[in-house]
Parts: C-alpha cells; sequence; structure tokens
C-alpha cells in the first residue's frame, strides 16, 4: 500500500490520461485557427464595401469571378502558410534575411501606409456601423480604440485567438442577410457559373478591384506569423494546409452572399453606394429591418475584428525585420520604437476618423495604392523564397506549381497595374 | 555594451587604400568592382569568408560573382592587391578566380552573418545584425564587431551621409552621431545552421554564464531553427535549467530538437516535477521512450509524479528534498546539507524523517545553523504547520504557504508518509499562468 502513492487514487491518473488523449485529438485546435481568423479579417470594412459595391452596381454579374479569385487567394496563401511552417520564419524575416535590408524598408514602408489606411477604413466602419444603430462616432471610435489596445496589452495570445475565432462565427450574419433579401436562385446561380464581363471601365476597375481586396499583401505577413506564432510541425502541416484552404472558401462564401444580398435589393432598385454602411441603409427599405441590421452588425464585426489585428500585426513585422525589441511582453523603455509604432498606428487610424472634414476616401484610397503597389513585389519575393531548395528543402515549390503559381502572379501583376492606372486617371 | 567609436574611424572608405589599424564596414566592400591587375573587370565581391576559430575571424577568401547573375567563384585574401571606395584590385587577372569551396571552419559573413539572428553573450540579448566592423591591421581583415543600432541600418541604406548632416545641423551632440551600438565579436554567438562547430565551442562557455531566465527569453525570441541551434548546443545543465523557464508550448519543442539521449539526460537534470509536467504533456509514445532512455531510479520519480494531476500538490512536489534524522547534532546536520545539497534545489529547510518514512518535525537551514554545535536536531524542529495532501488544489497550496509565510510545504499520503515538498516557486508559476 505504501509502496504505490497511486493507490486509491485513480481518479488523478486517469484524469491526467484522459487529458493526453484530449490533447492529442485537440492537435487540431493547436494547428487550426490562423487560416480561418486571416481570411475572415480579409473581409474587413475595405472588403464589405468593395463586395457590396459588387453587388450593388453589377447585380450578380460578377459573382462567378469569386471563383477564380478563390483559387488564385489559396495558391498564394497555401505557399505562405508553407514558408511558416518549414522555416519558422516571418516573411518580413525571411526577406530581410535573403534580400537585405533596402528590399526591406521600402516594403515595410509600403505596408506601414497600407495597413494604416486599412486601419482607418475599420475605424470608419466601427462609426458606419454603430450610427446606423443611433451610436455616435465621438463615443463609438475611441470606445473600441481602447477596446483594441485592451484586448491585445492586457489579453494572452491564446484567449485572444479564442475571440477572434469566435468573432468570425458572426459573419454568418451575412449569409443570413443574403437570404433575407430574397434572391432569385435560377438569376444567381447564371451570374455564377457562366462567366461574362462587358468590356466597360466601371465593369474592369470593379472586377481587379474585387481581386486587389481579397489577395491583400498584409494577409500574407499575417498568415505566416500566426502560424510561426502557434509552432505548427512540418508533421502536421497538412492539418495547417486544411485550415488555410477552408478559410479561403469560407471567406469567399461571405463575400458571395454579400455580393448576393445588395444584388437582389440596391441593384434591383436602380441604387448606388459608396460605403458599406450605404449599403446596410439602403437595405432597409428593400430587405427589412433585419437584413439592414444583420448588415450592419457583421460591418461592426469586422471592422472591430480586423482593427485589433491589423496595426499590431504591422508593428510586429516592422520591428522583427529591422531587428528592434517588439512584444507586449517587453517593457516601454525596452521597445520604444515598437510601443512608438502601435499607439500611431492606432490613434492615427482612430484618430482621423474623427477629424470632421478628412477626406476619408482618398486615405482609403492613397491605402489601396499601396497594397496595389506592394503586391507584385511580395509575391515576387515569395515565389523566390518558396522556390528555394537551401531555404524549403523538399518543401520548396514543385515544377508545376512553380509555373501555375508564376503564371497566376504575372496575372495578378497585370490586373493591380491596370487597376493603379484605372484609380490614378479616374 | 555599445562601444564608442571615434566619428571619422569607421565608414567613409578613404579614395586610397585602406590605412593599417583602420575600422571598415562589410558593407563598404560588399558589391565593390572586383578588378585584374591591368584593371579588367572580374566580377563583383559577393561575400568573405572568414576563418572562425580564434577570438576575432581572419578573413580567408571572397566569394565573386563574374557576371551579373552568373557563377559564382572564390578567390584567397592574399590575392587582393588593395581596394578603394570604388574598386578591389587584385594581384592576378582570371587565374584567382578559383572553384566555390568552403572549408568547414569558415563562416560566409554575408550569407551567415549579415541580417540575421545572433545572441550577445554579454548582454543576454538576441540581435539582428545591421552590418560587420572590421579591422584591418598587419595585412590582415578581421571581424571585430557587429554592428546592431540604428545607424547600421541607415548606413546600409545608403542615407549614412544624408542622415549625418541633418542630425548633425538640427542638434550637433545628438548620441546618434557618435554611438554606434557595436557588440565584440568574442561575444557574439552566430546561429546559422551551418555554423562551424569550432565557433560553437568557444562560446559555449559564455553561454552556460547566462541566467537561466535569461537564457529562456533569449530561446523564445529566436526564430525557430536559430533556437534549435542553441538549444542543441547548450551542456546539459544549462539546457535542463533553460527548459525549466521556458513556456509549456517551447519546452515541447525544444526537447524535441534534441536526439532522445541527450533529451533524457535533460531531462534527469531538470527538477523532477519540471520533467514530470512537461513529460505529461508529450503524447503517450513519446514520453515513454523517453522514460526509457532515462536512469531507472530518475525515471521512477518522474513516473510517480505523473500519476498525479498537475495543478495538485502531487504534481507539484518535488520529491527530492533536504532530509534529517532526529538524533544528528546540529554539527552532522550541517555535513549533511553538504553532503546532499548536489541533488537539491532549495535547502531553505530540512524535514526530519521518523520511522516509516513518516514526517516528524521540519526546521530551517536558519535554526541549524545558529543553534550549538552540538545540540540535537530532535530538540530543533518543530511541527510544520501546514502539512498537504497530494490532491490538494494550487490554489489552497498558494494560500496555506501566504497564510502561514512558507517557503516549502510538505506532501504526506493517508499514512503520513513524506512524499515530497511543494516550494513556492512553483505553486506561484501554476496560480500566475495556470
Amino acid at each position: 500500500m505504501a509502496e504505490s502513492p497511486a493507490a486509491g487514487r485513480a481518479t488523478p491518473r486517469s484524469v491526467r490520461l484522459l487529458r493526453s488523449r484530449w490533447a492529442r485529438l485537440a492537435l487540431v485546435a493547436s494547428v487550426v485557427g490562423p487560416g480561418i481568423i486571416t481570411a475572415n479579417v480579409d473581409n474587413d470594412a475595405g472588403g464589405i464595401a468593395t463586395y457590396s459595391q459588387a453587388g450593388a452596381d453589377f447585380g450578380y454579374t460578377l459573382l462567378w469571378t469569386l471563383i477564380p479569385i478563390t483559387f488564385a487567394l489559396i495558391l498564394v496563401q497555401e505557399m505562405t502558410a508553407r514558408m511558416g511552417v518549414v522555416t519558422g520564419k516571418g516573411l518580413s524575416d525571411l526577406i530581410r534575411e535573403r534580400f537585405g535590408v533596402k528590399s526591406t524598408f521600402f516594403v515595410m514602408l509600403a505596408l506601414v501606409i497600407a495597413n494604416l489606411g486599412n486601419t482607418v477604413a475599420e475605424f470608419a466602419g466601427v462609426a458606419g456601423s454603430l450610427e446606423i444603430f443611433g451610436v455616435p462616432r465621438w463615443i463609438s471610435v475611441p470606445a473600441v480604440a481602447v477596446l483594441v489596445w485592451a484586448l491585445v496589452v492586457k489579453g494572452t495570445a491564446r484567449i485572444v485567438e479564442r475571440i477572434f475565432l469566435a468573432a468570425c462565427v458572426f459573419y454568418v450574419s451575412y449569409i443570413v442577410a443574403g437570404f433575407l433579401a430574397r434572391p432569385d436562385w435560377g438569376e444567381v446561380a447564371r451570374g455564377t457559373f457562366i462567366p461574362t464581363l462587358a468590356f466597360t471601365a466601371p465593369a474592369l476597375t470593379m472586377v481587379v478591384t474585387l481581386v486587389g481586396t481579397t489577395i491583400a499583401p498584409w494577409m500574407q505577413f499575417y498568415l505566416q506569423s500566426a502560424i510561426v506564432e502557434k509552432g505548427v510541425r512540418v508533421e502536421d502541416y497538412p492539418l495547417s494546409r486544411l485550415d488555410v484552404v477552408v478559410g479561403c472558401i469560407v471567406t469567399d462564401v461571405v463575400a458571395f452572399f454579400i455580393v448576393l444580398a445588395c444584388g437582389a435589393t440596391i441593384h434591383k432598385a436602380g441604387g448606388h453606394i459608396e460605403t458599406a454602411k450605404d449599403a446596410a441603409l439602403a437595405l432597409r427599405p428593400l430587405a427589412g429591418k433585419y437584413a439592414s441590421a444583420l448588415f450592419a452588425f457583421g460591418l461592426f464585426n469586422a471592422s472591430v475584428f480586423a482593427a485589433s489585428i491589423l496595426p499590431l500585426s504591422t508593428t510586429y513585422y516592422v520591428c522583427e525585420a529591422l531587428g528592434w525589441e517588439s512584444g507586449i511582453d517587453k517593457r516601454r523603455d525596452e521597445a520604444p520604437q515598437f510601443y512608438a509604432l502601435y499607439a500611431t498606428m492606432i490613434v492615427l487610424g482612430a484618430g482621423l476618423v474623427m477629424l470632421p472634414g478628412l477626406p476619408l476616401l482618398k486615405i482609403m484610397l492613397l491605402s489601396q495604392t499601396a497594397n496595389g503597389v506592394l503586391l507584385p513585389f511580395i509575391l515576387v519575393y515569395m515565389l523566390l523564397l518558396a522556390g528555394d531548395e537551401r531555404l524549403m528543402g523538399r518543401y520548396r515549390n514543385g515544377r508545376w506549381l512553380s509555373l501555375v503559381a508564376w503564371a497566376t502572379t504575372g496575372i495578378l501583376v497585370v490586373l493591380t497595374a491596370a487597376m493603379l492606372w484605372l484609380t490614378l486617371r479616374g | 555594451m555599445p562601444a564608442q567609436v571615434n566619428e571619422n574611424g569607421p565608414a567613409a572608405p578613404a579614395s586610397q587604400p585602406p590605412r593599417e589599424g583602420n575600422f571598415l564596414f562589410l558593407s563598404d566592400l560588399l558589391g565593390l568592382p572586383v578588378r585584374g591587375p591591368a584593371g579588367e573587370r572580374l566580377g563583383t565581391l559577393v561575400d568573405l569568408l572568414a576563418d572562425a576559430a580564434g577570438a576575432y575571424p581572419r578573413v580567408k577568401a571572397m566569394r565573386v560573382r563574374t557576371r551579373r547573375g552568373g557563377e559564382v567563384k572564390r578567390v584567397e585574401w592574399e590575392d587582393v592587391d588593395g581596394w578603394d571606395a570604388r574598386r578591389l584590385r587584385l594581384k592576378r587577372g582570371a587565374q584567382a578566380l578559383r572553384p566555390l569551396q568552403l572549408l568547414s571552419s569558415e563562416i560566409p559573413l554575408a550569407q551567415d552573418v549579415l541580417d540575421r539572428q545572433i545572441v550577445d553573450t554579454d548582454d543576454a540579448k538576441v540581435e539582428r545584425v545591421n552590418d560587420l566592423h572590421l579591422l584591418l591591421a598587419r595585412g590582415e581583415l578581421r571581424v571585430a564587431h557587429v554592428d546592431v543600432g540604428f545607424r547600421g541600418l541607415v548606413r546600409r541604406m545608403g542615407w549614412q551621409p544624408l542622415v549625418d548632416a541633418l542630425v548633425r545641423s538640427l542638434k550637433p551632440g545628438a548620441p546618434y552621431l557618435k554611438t554606434e551600438k557595436l557588440v565584440s565579436w568574442k561575444h557574439v554567438q552566430p546561429l546559422s545552421a551551418g555554423s562551424p562547430r569550432v565557433r560553437l565551442d568557444l562560446s559555449r562557455a559564455a553561454l552556460s554564464e547566462i541566467h537561466p531566465a535569461d537564457l529562456a527569453e533569449i530561446l523564445e525570441d529566436l526564430d525557430r531553427r536559430e533556437r534549435a541551434v542553441l538549444f542543441r548546443e547548450l551542456p546539459v545543465e544549462a539546457a535542463a535549467d533553460a527548459l525549466e523557464e521556458v513556456q509549456p508550448e517551447l519546452q515541447r519543442e525544444l526537447l524535441h530538437a534534441l536526439e532522445p539521449e541527450k533529451a533524457a539526460d535533460v531531462l534527469e537534470e531538470m527538477q523532477a516535477d519540471d520533467a514530470a509536467d512537461l513529460l505529461a504533456d508529450l503524447p503517450g509514445d513519446e514520453s515513454a521512450e523517453l522514460l526509457a532512455e532515462m536512469e531507472p531510479s530518475e525515471a521512477r520519480e518522474v513516473e510517480r509524479l505523473l500519476t498525479y494531476d498537475e495543478d495538485s500538490a502531487g504534481g507539484m512536489m518535488n520529491p527530492e528534498f533536504l532530509r534529517l534524522s532526529p538524533e544528528l547534532t546540529a554539527t552532522q546536520a550541517l555535513e549533511q546539507v553538504r553532503a546532499q545539497a548536489e541533488h537539491i534545489a532549495h535547502l531553505h529547510d530540512a524535514f526530519v524523517l521518523g520511522p516509516g518514512g513518516k514526517l516528524a518535525g521540519v526546521l530551517s537551514l536558519r535554526d541549524i545553523i545558529v543553534a550549538r554545535p552540538e545540540s540535537r536536531v530532535l530538540g530543533l524542529m518543530h511541527d510544520h504547520p501546514a502539512p498537504l495532501r497530494p490532491d490538494d488544489r494550487a490554489r489552497k497550496v498558494a494560500e496555506l504557504a501566504a497564510k502561514y509565510n512558507l517557503f516549502s510545504l510538505p506532501v504526506e499520503d493517508e499514512a503520513g508518509k513524506l512524499l515530497g515538498v511543494v516550494t513556492v516557486d512553483d505553486v506561484l508559476e501554476k496560480v500566475l499562468h495556470g
């Protein structure tokens, strides 16, 4: 009896064994997350505005573009995820180590500008969505800015990730809103599976903008870092890839229903919109107050979600790439650049929305331009890195994948160049 | 430590060949056109290969890219005639270009050190290398420091003249102009996977002098590959100490980086309760494999701890503690302390065992030291105010420790047999980090 301390204490032992079995089942939880979160942040305020516009202006006719866009997104994101798992390094570190200081600096500069613009868009989304519910922006915007700061500084990574995963569920509100709009499903099917494109400047601009919104440079940095942070092992990569693929599909399904909702209502009524808030307001008389409220709620959720992720993640990549101390576990005097940059992103992002009379649309346009300029560079760097045998070993891009990836990159670069040309001209 | 460097010393490559005893930066040399004695263009300098042996590695050769995007060749340093800001001249022409080759003791500086993470063993920090500071003396070029400062970044951007002039006109006394953040190479631990062993051996001593908590932070700050390189090179004791300090997710990753035999050695060296926590988080077959590799006696101890829930007193307790018997005198007890100290992490309290391994009483090291040499342990010891049961929760343990101001608490089974001792550091960790 005295020999065995475990005697009579069978419960704790089985508890522990059970826990380790759970741990193996929970492998899923230890790998899944980054892909789905990244994909959903992609449907942020700017994304929702673009999809709403696509639906309002072109009805169901551009739905088919979401299919090739999904394939391109999966192609790019899979490569990013694979690099994260194999090298255990973030994309900004890899760029620094392979391409040196100059490339890194300009990439980071463009990333900061682009994401500052995105952050402004998110706070504008917060202001717009809550104004629909009667909350003035001078309350909503500072409150969300403080919330974002607190969530990141006070919360632990695991809790924050859970909150983010839960936030992903609320994107369902767009799918419900899509059904509430009572679309003509036959027309929807035609728009989805039969590609048609009017070769007019507005239609081409819309397609290019859809691509640009869906495949954004920051996603590659965020996804790769999130995967590294999770410590996904090479053996578990198939699960991680599944996470990424499912995430990409979910993103575009949500996008699909946003286009659908606006196509079935605003387009039919012949309306035009500029922002996502316009869309939510326009839905009210056409699809009822529930669809409108769901739309506004989805926008709020997406904006807060993205506002929590973008400024912080940008700060991380910049500091890591330039070799500055980073991390919310560091004191302010240990990591001065880190805190200064993070505070700047939040204060400017929230502050610009509060300033009356500021040309918000111009700022968002500027950020879209920065995104557009950045994307080709990021994609080319990624392809060079993912094809590098010394770095990736047997996980480098194979010949066929390389070919498809370079071709896709070529198309994306041409489309982005076209978008830049069109936006700068118009 | 950031070193003070003469403002005119580094950078600014002179237009005539550099003088003896001069400092220069790697970034000044990289990209220089390489020309033959007759001025014919042979290629571009892309890397320097330095011999890792010795405190300050000597540059032995360089890599030259022959045409744009073309083949890379090796040129021995002896073939270098001299250089200035615009070109590097060789003593002989195309015959100096040899096939690419890397000796096992050589570090390619641009490829494996520049822009990469290193550990500064003096400040116990992870840094990213912005530039390398080279010293030309007696015809030899050696690596003296790595530059981890902001000015190094500016120099790499090619903006140093501009930024310097700007700062000088705004604030002539700015610290930016006078301070280079340089780390002496003797404190630098490069971590590229191909680092020659000779370098790692050299700095191993420096690494094991870093406090385990700092070492844990360094491991957390490094990228995964660099982390594995560093961890594999740590001596077993340092590895065990660091492993106790890092976060649980990282513990698993680090243990995976080791061969099973070394992993088992590290586990043996860890405190048994920490080792048990770590093994409990591993998949069953992996922990069984590691337990089989461990010394049987150590493995048994850990296995016994594995049977308790990790958030209970049983899961937190350490089966190794200071044991005394009641009939010893204070002098003998002190000898016992010395004899047992090697295996025991905390010596604050001694536990007196009676017949059947039952806890008879406790006394502190202080009690033993201040007592008259001939007094007996039996007379010095007192009852412990709060003995624990193995299934007591961490919360309760913390409350008892706070209430009675205890550093360590004994854990007994139903029969009163002493199983192990929980110390407050373990309790704190459980209560704070769950």
